[in-house]
């Protein structure tokens, strides 16, 4: 086990790497440049594939044929970039090939800026691209989760022949944190369904998203919704942080939950009942907690750099059974520990609850 | 102190230049009346010593980076008065460098400023960083720095931390290795940071060594009240 002070940019692509990740496809965007800068200089000290693509448009595509060929592979890009990819992410999706793309996410909507933003919640967890599908999405909340959940991502997308997403922002990808990283994965094992040529094989395995004959559109969509059930029943992940006994609970992910974290922990040594709900995979979404949660009674008040979108899934898990407030930075700024503390506060007392 | 008139701060990526640069300056005004930093960093928009730019301003630093506005935008763009701040034979002058050879390559415009021996070039390292654990490969790092802005380094920051993980093990540890590139170098080993990271009981490392207090100022949004 080796400690280093990594930036979450560097985290995510050795993380990438020590899960078995061999082919990286991208193109410079920032705030990502660390995650193609740090796999050019590494893929090839572990026999993998560094390739600068043409443009996002390629690099998604790369990743559709190698993880069709059953290799782990991965992209990485910031909100434009990624927007681009949603092509070929749908395809991905369809054709159920593992792999994961990373968004650092930036400001938009548009060109945008190169502040941190949560504003691209929607487009990764509603689908981005065309077609009934959803991506598995991790977001991280520490430099540690950087490692850790790109390892599992690539796991996930292997179990359930999924695309996965790590949606970082810009400050996750560039704030420097120490960070353990795990022993290198061993040689993985073979794909039945991957492309590698037939091998004796009588039918030809097929990578493909295509379901223009007879009934075979209908049926490629319930299998996958058949998945996605699957999904939602098994792979949901948050942390639970003093909501047992809190009678206001924070609802925040990544960057913003750092800083509300900050908050609270100022607000619990004046004797405040508040707790955090992360949502550590933002689909499938922790709705069965939330509802739990406001079923005892809970209120609860969403921060995020956006207009308002996570709060749009705590509204539905709620499901008017408690009230929910919300706190937004529109892209550009980051909500401060100050800030989130007195609207915290603002809303206890308005509650009688201070 | 050093006594030259130009320091810069120079080092791979993430070594902690800005924060080194940033207490330099500091340190330097209490002894200076006239300071400038120069921001030449033009590979990365985050965490910049432009941020500090009023907080500096105020205790009378000039900060010398892009345009005020224009601060976020991910320009390459270097301000004409560097020179002016070059120029002026009363102004002690630091430069914080942009990380890896790449960053350090903008200082070649300089050069005709940086005759031998009027300036020190000091590589920030920590040697928690990926790609510089070990004396080789910071060896390496130092001659492409040198390469990339054709000035010669003159000393090096031992800048060893976990950050909030850093404690008196890790530290002494990391300076073992800086020590040893240092000697593979034939450079002096000019400071030794420590931070209040560093539990109170053992600062005592600051005693062994002709220590250097780092203040953080880059710190991230959730550390800020």
């Amino acid at each position: 086990m080796e400690r280093v002070m990594m930036k979450g940019n560097e985290a995510l692509a050795e993380g990438a790497i020590r899960a078995g990740c061999r082919f990286f496809f991208g193109y410079p965007i920032t705030p990502q440049n660390e995650v193609p800068e740090y796999m050019a200089r590494r893929m090839p000290e572990v026999n993998g594939v560094f390739l600068q693509a043409e443009s996002e448009v390629s690099a998604i595509n790369m990743v559709y044929g190698a993880g069709g060929a059953g290799a782990r592979a991965m992209t990485s890009s910031s909100s434009p970039g990624i927007s681009l990819k949603q092509e070929g992410i749908s395809y991905i999706a369809g054709a159920e090939v593992p792999c994961v793309i990373v968004n650092v996410s930036r400001g938009g909507p548009g060109l945008g800026g190169l502040t941190p933003s949560q504003s691209d919640y929607f487009q990764a967890t509603k689908g981005g691209g065309h077609g009934d599908y959803h991506l598995i999405v991790f977001a991280p909340g520490t430099g540690q989760e950087m490692v850790d959940l790109i390892g599992l991502a690539f796991d996930k997308a292997e179990e359930y022949r999924n695309p996965t997403m790590i949606l970082s922002d810009a400050i996750m990808g560039q704030m420097m944190e120490p960070v353990v990283l795990p022993e290198m994965r061993p040689e993985l094992k073979e794909k039945s369904w991957a492309t590698t040529g037939k091998k004796g094989r009588v039918k030809p395995n097929v990578i493909n998203s295509l379901g223009i004959l007879d009934k075979d559109l209908e049926l490629m969509n319930i299998k996958l919704q058949e998945k996605y059930a699957r999904i939602e029943a098994n792979e949901v992940r948050y942390e639970a942080d003093g909501t047992d006994d809190a009678d206001l609970i924070v609802v925040a992910y990544g960057t913003t939950s750092r800083v509300v974290r900050s908050a609270l922990s100022m607000l619990r040594e004046e004797g405040k009942k508040v707790g955090l709900l992360r949502p550590i995979t933002l689909w499938p979404f922790p709705k069965k907690i939330l509802g739990d949660l406001a079923a005892k009674n809970k209120r609860f008040l969403v921060v995020e750099m956006s207009s308002g979108q996570l709060v749009e899934d705590v509204i539905l898990a709620v499901n008017d059974r408690s009230k929910v407030d919300f706190y937004g930075k529109l892209n550009g700024t980051i909500p401060t520990v100050r800030e989130v503390y007195e609207e915290i506060t603002s809303l206890l007392q308005k509650e009688g609850r201070a | 102190m050093q006594n030259k008139r130009i320091t810069i701060f120079t080092g791979p990526f993430g070594s902690g230049k800005t924060e080194v640069a940033v207490n330099f300056v500091l340190k330097l005004k209490q002894q200076q009346q006239k300071v400038g930093l120069v921001d030449l960093d033009i590979v990365n928009p985050y965490f910049r010593s432009r941020e500090l730019k009023s907080l500096l301003g105020t205790q009378g630093i000039d900060v010398v980076s892009t345009r005020s506005g224009l601060e976020m935008a991910d320009l390459p763009a270097l301000s004409p008065r560097i020179f002016s701040l070059l120029q002026d034979k009363q102004m002690r002058v630091v430069f914080d460098v942009g990380g890896d050879p790449v960053g350090a390559k903008t200082l070649g415009r300089f050069q005709a400023y940086f005759p031998e021996g009027s300036y020190d070039m000091w590589l920030v390292l920590n040697p928690y960083r990926p790609g510089v654990s070990n004396p080789e490969a910071i060896s390496m790092v130092a001659r492409e720095l040198e390469k990339a802005s054709k000035l010669q380094l003159t000393g090096i920051v031992d800048n060893a931390n976990l950050g909030q993980q850093t404690n008196l093990h890790n530290r002494e540890k990391g300076s073992t290795i800086v020590d040893s590139a240092a000697r593979q170098l034939n450079l002096p080993v000019v400071i030794r940071t420590y931070t209040d990271h560093l539990d109170s009981g053992e600062t005592c490392l600051s005693c062994k060594m002709d220590s250097f207090h780092l203040k953080l100022f880059m710190l991230p949004p959730w550390e800020v009240y």
